[in-house]
């Protein structure tokens, strides 16, 4: 069962992943929506690119930071002298 | 050159100058010192450039001591050694840790810091280091304000870091391939060395791979830089029916074992979240990126006065793990390794909490390249404590054999009381000390604070492994003189932590690559010698 903080705190990186998402693709998707009107569709395509985004995202981050990061691998050593 | 000693496969002896018996901070200095000297030398080395489990394997020993587990954990067997996880702190031993001190046993170098300081200086190129500076020049770049702590009691210790990671065998990899006077073998296990019949000479050493390729080398002079433990162990086995171990002619070689004992002797509680010691008493990373740390140490005039051994210590700056910072921080970790952190939401919501000091967190961390303040649960006061040189504390050879049939080590690591009475005093004097400069009381750990003897010894290792080999003029007290060279045998040398008499509180490595560049010099001088002799 979750707590109240536990979905506070969902909700908030979810909002931001959303937010993240959007930003990416939104650009994108308008010049999309110019080329090939969809109408009423486009709120649908709209929901699932972004929310999509927002998948690709929580796969993507942990993976970057880790390339972007993790440089010291290989002996296990700790900070001796 | 460097080539490999499993693809070079079994043949005729490799002649030259000088064998380097591996590649660690002593044998890559040494060797590097000789790179266009017209003298030949060849490096060898038991790994390759890699850690591989089976080469590991070789270090592999018992312990009947002390629990430590620097025999299997604490050296690495591949090209740069152990430097391969060193972590750079670089400090010289203090003068007084060269003289003899009456009321420590077997103390005392047969060499002074003046004698070892021109290559201390050296060390600093060898380390990273770059231009000395004094402390109070570091400390005014740094900003740093230090308290006065009691005369003649304690003193501020400042640390130099060498760039992190300094692994020798990265850093100095491409000049020694490059160097046409150093030959470089790698997967070459030290199997056996032959000395001359009245064994006051080495005449040869043979190396072997793993996989069974054998190569002999001859040379003029043969050093050891196998690190504490594996020095001793090659010269014992050396013994034969008829003969002592080479250099054990008075039963040293592997006597006086020493660590440094690092532990939590005392606790700072303070009611202030974000204390100012974190302020003082911490890493600091200079505008060059080049990183420091602040500590406490012994004065000489305490170690005199109360008869004590050295001793330093350090703050390690225990966070409130529910603060938004620390968090922030576990989410962070998490991230560098490719995961997102467990109980994610809940986290979040802590940063969201406690948005402010996050925020001030990030902002100091960007501005001043510090470390951040966390909200504090603890100061934990962490001191290492020099060991007394005790002929029992012992490196000795087991009866179980390593894959290369060679007998096994057995550490026996044993403590003094010295080593107690000296945590004790020093964390009593740092509680004082910092109770008088108003950074709040210090709780001194319950294995310090009964009566002696009363608790085990709350200490342990350090990988700091030492004077297996120790150094003094008279073979009656030590297994190599002055020079580092084996008594009695008159081509053999030993490079490397296993000569240090004693240890100070300071971090060997500095102090092994001051000595290997000085011994350089010596055998520079020597093989000279031995050349123009030579018919």
């Amino acid at each position: 069962m979750m707590t109240l903080q536990e979905i506070l705190g969902w909700s908030v990186l979810l909002s931001l992943l959303l937010a993240a998402s959007a930003a990416m693709i939104m650009p994108v998707l308008s010049r999309f929506e110019r080329a090939f009107p969809l109408g009423r569709a486009r709120w649908l395509l709209r929901s699932v690119a972004v929310a999509a985004g927002a998948l690709a995202l929580w796969y993507a981050i942990p993976l970057i930071v880790q390339a972007l990061y993790h440089t010291n691998g290989g002996t296990g050593g700790d900070r001796l002298g | 050159m460097i080539e490999d000693l499993r693809r070079l496969g079994g043949g005729a002896p490799i002649a030259c100058d000088l064998c380097l018996i591996g590649a660690g901070a002593a044998g890559i200095t040494v060797a590097r010192e000789f790179i266009g000297s017209g003298l030949t030398v060849c490096l060898v080395e038991s790994g390759g450039f890699d850690f591989d489990n089976q080469t590991q394997a070789l270090y592999a020993g018992k312990n009947v001591g002390l629990p430590e587990h620097g025999v299997d954990i604490g050296r690495l067997r591949f090209f740069g050694g152990t430097t391969n996880h060193w972590g750079g702190r670089c400090t010289p031993l203090a003068p007084l840790d060269f003289a003899v001190r009456p009321w420590i046993p077997y103390s005392g170098w047969p060499i002074t810091r003046n004698d070892l300081d021109p290559y201390y200086r050296r060390a600093r190129d060898v380390c990273g280091l770059g231009v000395p500076r004094t402390p109070a020049e570091i400390l005014s770049e740094l900003a740093l304000r230090p308290p006065t702590l009691p005369p003649n009691l304690l003193e501020l210790k400042l640390w130099e870091h060498a760039p992190y990671p300094w692994s020798f065998g990265a850093v100095y990899r491409e000049e020694l391939r490059k160097a046409a006077d150093i030959h470089v073998l790698l997967h070459a296990n030290l199997t056996q060395i032959a000395t001359t019949t009245a064994r006051s000479a080495v005449s040869a050493i043979t190396v072997t791979s793993l996989e069974g390729a054998s190569r002999v080398i001859t040379a003029r002079c043969y050093v050891l830089c196998c690190g504490a433990i594996e020095n001793a162990r090659q010269l014992l086995s050396t013994a034969d029916e008829t003969a002592p171990a080479l250099g054990n002619g008075h039963d040293l070689v592997g006597r006086f074992y020493m660590d440094h004992f690092r532990g939590q002797v005392a606790t700072l509680v303070t009611a202030d979240p974000q204390p100012e010691i974190e302020t003082v008493f911490n890493y600091f990373g200079d505008p060059t990126q080049r990183l420091y740390q602040t500590g406490i140490e012994l004065s000489p005039e305490a170690q005199r006065d109360q008869n004590l051994l050295n001793a330093c210590a350090v703050f390690d700056y225990e966070g409130d793990p529910q603060s938004g910072i620390a968090e922030a921080q576990a989410i962070w970790r998490q991230l560098q390794q490719g995961k997102w952190a467990p109980d994610i939401g809940e986290k979040v919501w802590r940063v969201l909490r406690d948005l402010d000091g996050v925020a001030a967190m990030v902002r100091r961390r960007l501005s001043t390249d510090r470390h951040p303040l966390m909200p504090l649960k603890a100061a934990l006061i962490v001191s290492d404590i020099e060991q007394a040189p005790n002929p029992e504390s012992r490196v000795t050879l087991s009866n179980i054999h390593d894959a290369l049939g060679q007998r096994r080590v057995c550490v026996d690591w044993r403590a003094t009381a010295l080593e107690r009475r000296t945590a004790r005093h020093f964390a009593l004097s740092i509680g004082s000390a910092l109770l008088r400069v108003g950074f709040g009381r210090c709780r001194v750990e319950p294995w310090l604070a009964g009566p002696p003897g009363e608790a085990p010894l709350g200490l342990g290792e350090t990988y700091h492994q030492s004077g297996t080999t120790r150094m003094a003029a008279d073979p009656r007290f030590g297994v190599v003189d002055a020079d580092c060279r084996v008594h009695g045998v008159e081509n053999l040398y030993v490079a490397g932590s296993s000569v240090f008499p004693t240890g100070g509180h300071a971090n060997p490595t500095f102090t092994i690559v001051a000595l290997a560049l000085r011994l350089a010099d010596h055998l520079k001088v020597v093989l000279r010698q031995f050349a123009r002799a030579a018919p």
